[in-house]
């Protein structure tokens, strides 16, 4: 072939190599106004409360003054199922506390293994703890150590193992928690405004979570009341091999209704695994999950990856609190039952993705905290 | 299957086996892509989804980062050692690699400093296993661990987005409408066989893992190979983490352990496969599309989790013995 008939040939297997790679792009689909007399009456029961969620939370704070001289050289474990970034910071947030009341904190983490966290909560026993915080273990998993520390008179918190208002575990003294199944139906109640009720979700969680089956009924109870044309999925992932199990287990969803318009992953730990596989699928479904992690925050500022989540306030002030509700135990004084509170953060109130302009009330909530235990 | 039998049971001098002996050996090399035609037919009898083309390329991409993990633990397989850490030198590489991007630094450098800890990390294993004679399972399993603290105190416990999307383009972009994630898989694939069957190097680390000390009184270099082997594994598995951010698009520090069981099952399962008793990277990818397009028709049939975790695990027993078994009958 002459020089001149190469160049020609190979700058058209070029130009067709550009044209064939296509690079996936992110689009933010606006809002979808209701269209049957069943979306707008769908749509006029749920805006409200879509609008409350969204609003600001006010800061929840101790109920009174706290003796921290009475609390100085005690100590606290803190047991959590593994050490993710929410972990991470209630962790700060709880040594902030703790250092404050001269309390030594100690950490155990167990790395999600059961017997690690029978070993953590018996060792605590052993060492003559003065207070117990587990976050996100099952108690039935714990029974035998948790009697225990209940026969040796330590105070037990679960945290985050199920809603706000359900039955305490045995042997523990209360629950650290949000309610999960109202923070559930509000998201649902987000994708069907979002929609004009017209939302075809699938929700995935792992059902080893207390949590996130909370969750998932929830989502379904609330499709089913507000809209009876919508669709729910609920996929139940193996957590231990999360990142096969979903990304299949997914994309099988995504086969078998190419409508979904909506994947509610059920904690955003599990939004990173999600994207690749929408990606691939071509698949413009909006993304929404909860608790409000960094990372999260981040890609609904950037308008990439994800759409809305349910966040938490500061995860430093959750360790506040924790440290509050386990120190009056310690000392016995009347307990607050405290309720994690969330709100919906998404394109029209994330602005730059900070704390400060999401939960503005909690801006200075350490100095409250000292204040309030101070009696001032 | 650290004791793999180089010529499958034939050796150079010895007498040519008849063509019924020759047919049965053809077969059980294909007896696994065999498998894999009759399921797949199978399943587009039953699902309609399995006759489109996008559910094929969903399965398929959804597999690239695990077949890259699968055939870069090949690499030291075929020596007759374990490379645990290669899972964890990914997502170790990843967070550095997107932390030193935010931080400022071109990308180009963080990339180079990313392959450097592969490069470390291989050297390590190399040091311990290859040097001091550390068994390679246990040194392995101690850089996973390692690694893993690493990444978790790198990115302060918690996922970091914010990937350039160079990187992101890198890994999702389409060629063909594939991503490109799975070309370079099958890229690794194609390079690893022309490695292991078109190379005397590769049939020198054949010889090492079937028997060590038999290849270095054939003068074969068996540490320097054995070296090689560990530090190619840790720059291959760099390479990944860095591919990892962009399919991603994010950095989870805990995601090692997700990718620790399927790369290895899938190369031990591929040894059944093409290249019978030898790690071989054509067999490695058809045992992993097999598990894949299994996995998937269950869960289209709507089994639920236990299900497919069952299949998978009596999949790779069921394969492991039936190849384990022809090979005693053949002797």
């Amino acid at each position: 072939m002459k020089l001149r008939g190469r160049r020609v040939l190979s700058s058209l297997v070029a130009a067709g190599m550009i044209a064939a790679v296509q690079v996936p792009f992110d689009v933010a689909a606006q809002p979808v106004a209701p269209k049957t007399d069943a979306q707008k009456a769908c749509v006029a029961a749920i805006k409200d409360d879509v609008e409350k969620g969204r609003a600001d939370v006010p800061l929840i704070t101790p109920p009174g003054p706290l003796d921290l001289a009475a609390l100085k050289g005690k100590t606290i474990w803190f047991i959590p199922i593994s050490f993710n970034q929410f972990a991470s910071d209630w962790e700060a947030g709880l040594k902030e506390a703790a250092d404050i009341a001269g309390v030594k904190l100690v950490t155990f983490d167990t790395k999600g293994s059961i017997s690690a966290a029978n070993e953590a909560v018996s060792q605590a026993v052993a060492q003559k703890a003065d207070g117990i915080i587990i976050l996100a273990i099952r108690p039935s998993v714990i029974a035998g150590p948790v009697a225990e520390a209940k026969a040796a008179g330590i105070p037990v918190l679960s945290g985050f193992n199920s809603d706000s208002g359900d039955p305490v575990p045995d042997g523990m003294f209360g629950n650290f928690t949000s309610d999960f199944t109202a923070d559930a139906e509000l998201g649902v109640k987000w994708a069907l405004l979002d929609s004009g009720c017209a939302a075809d979700m699938v929700m995935v969680m792992t059902s080893s979570g207390v949590v996130w089956t909370n969750m998932s009924v929830g989502a379904e109870k609330a499709i089913k009341q507000y809209c009876a044309e919508c669709k729910i999925k609920v996929i139940d992932i193996d957590y231990g091999n999360l990142a096969s199990s979903l990304g299949g287990q997914l994309q099988a969803a995504l086969q078998l209704d190419p409508a979904i318009n909506y994947v509610f992953p059920a904690g955003d730990s599990l939004v990173p695994y999600i994207t690749p596989i929408l990606a691939t699928a071509n698949s413009q479904a909006k993304v929404l999950s909860r608790d409000g992690v960094s990372a999260s925050i981040e890609m609904i500022a950037a308008h990439s990856g994800q759409d809305m989540t349910l966040a938490m306030p500061d995860f430093k002030w959750v360790g506040w609190i924790a440290f509050d509700d386990v120190a009056r135990q310690i000392l016995k004084l009347p307990r607050k039952d405290y309720s994690i509170p969330t709100r919906i953060i998404d394109a029209s109130n994330v602005g730059k993705g900070t704390i400060k302009e999401q939960f503005p009330a909690y801006e200075n909530f350490r100095d409250v905290f000292t204040q309030t235990w101070a009696g001032k | 299957m650290a004791a793999v039998d180089p010529d499958g049971g034939h050796s150079r001098g010895a007498p040519i086996p008849n063509h019924a002996a020759r047919f049965s050996r053809r077969l059980e090399s294909w007896l696994l892509v065999i498998a894999l035609l009759i399921l797949i037919a199978v399943c587009m009898i039953l699902f309609p989804q399995f006759r489109t083309s996008a559910l094929f390329i969903a399965m398929i991409n959804a597999q690239s980062l695990t077949l890259l993990l699968a055939l870069c633990a090949t690499v030291v397989l075929r020596v007759g050692d374990f490379d645990l850490s290669i899972p964890q030198t990914m997502v170790a590489t990843a967070a550095l690699v997107v932390l030193l991007t935010k931080a400022g630094l071109p990308l180009p450098f963080a990339s180079a400093v990313g392959l450097l800890l592969g490069l470390a990390v291989g050297a390590l294993n190399a040091l311990l296993v290859v040097r001091v004679g550390v068994d390679s399972f246990v040194a392995t399993l101690g850089s996973f661990t390692a690694l893993s603290g690493i990444a978790w105190l790198l990115t302060d416990n918690r996922v970091i987005v914010g990937v350039p999307p160079v990187l992101i383009d890198l890994a999702r972009g389409r060629l063909f409408n594939l991503p490109l994630i799975t070309w370079y898989a099958w890229a690794l694939m194609a390079a690893l066989w022309y490695l292991y069957e078109m190379t005397p190097l590769g049939k020198y680390m054949l010889f090492i893992g079937g028997n060590r000390n038999a290849a270095r009184l054939c003068g074969i270099p068996v540490q320097g190979i054995r070296v090689g082997a560990y530090i190619a594994s840790g720059v291959l598995a760099s390479l990944i983490g860095i591919l990892f951010t962009g399919y991603f698009g994010a950095v989870d520090p805990g995601a090692g352990s997700q990718f620790m069981l399927q790369p290895f099952a899938a190369a031990f399962l591929g040894a059944t496969a093409v290249s019978v008793g030898r790690f071989n990277s054509v067999g490695t990818a058809v045992a992993l599309y097999f598990l894949t397009v299994g996995i998937t028709g269950l869960q289209l049939f709507g089994a639920q989790t236990w299900v497919t975790n069952v299949f998978y695990g009596v999949a790779l027993m069921v394969a492991v013995t039936a190849a384990k078994l022809a090979g005693s009958l053949r002797r």
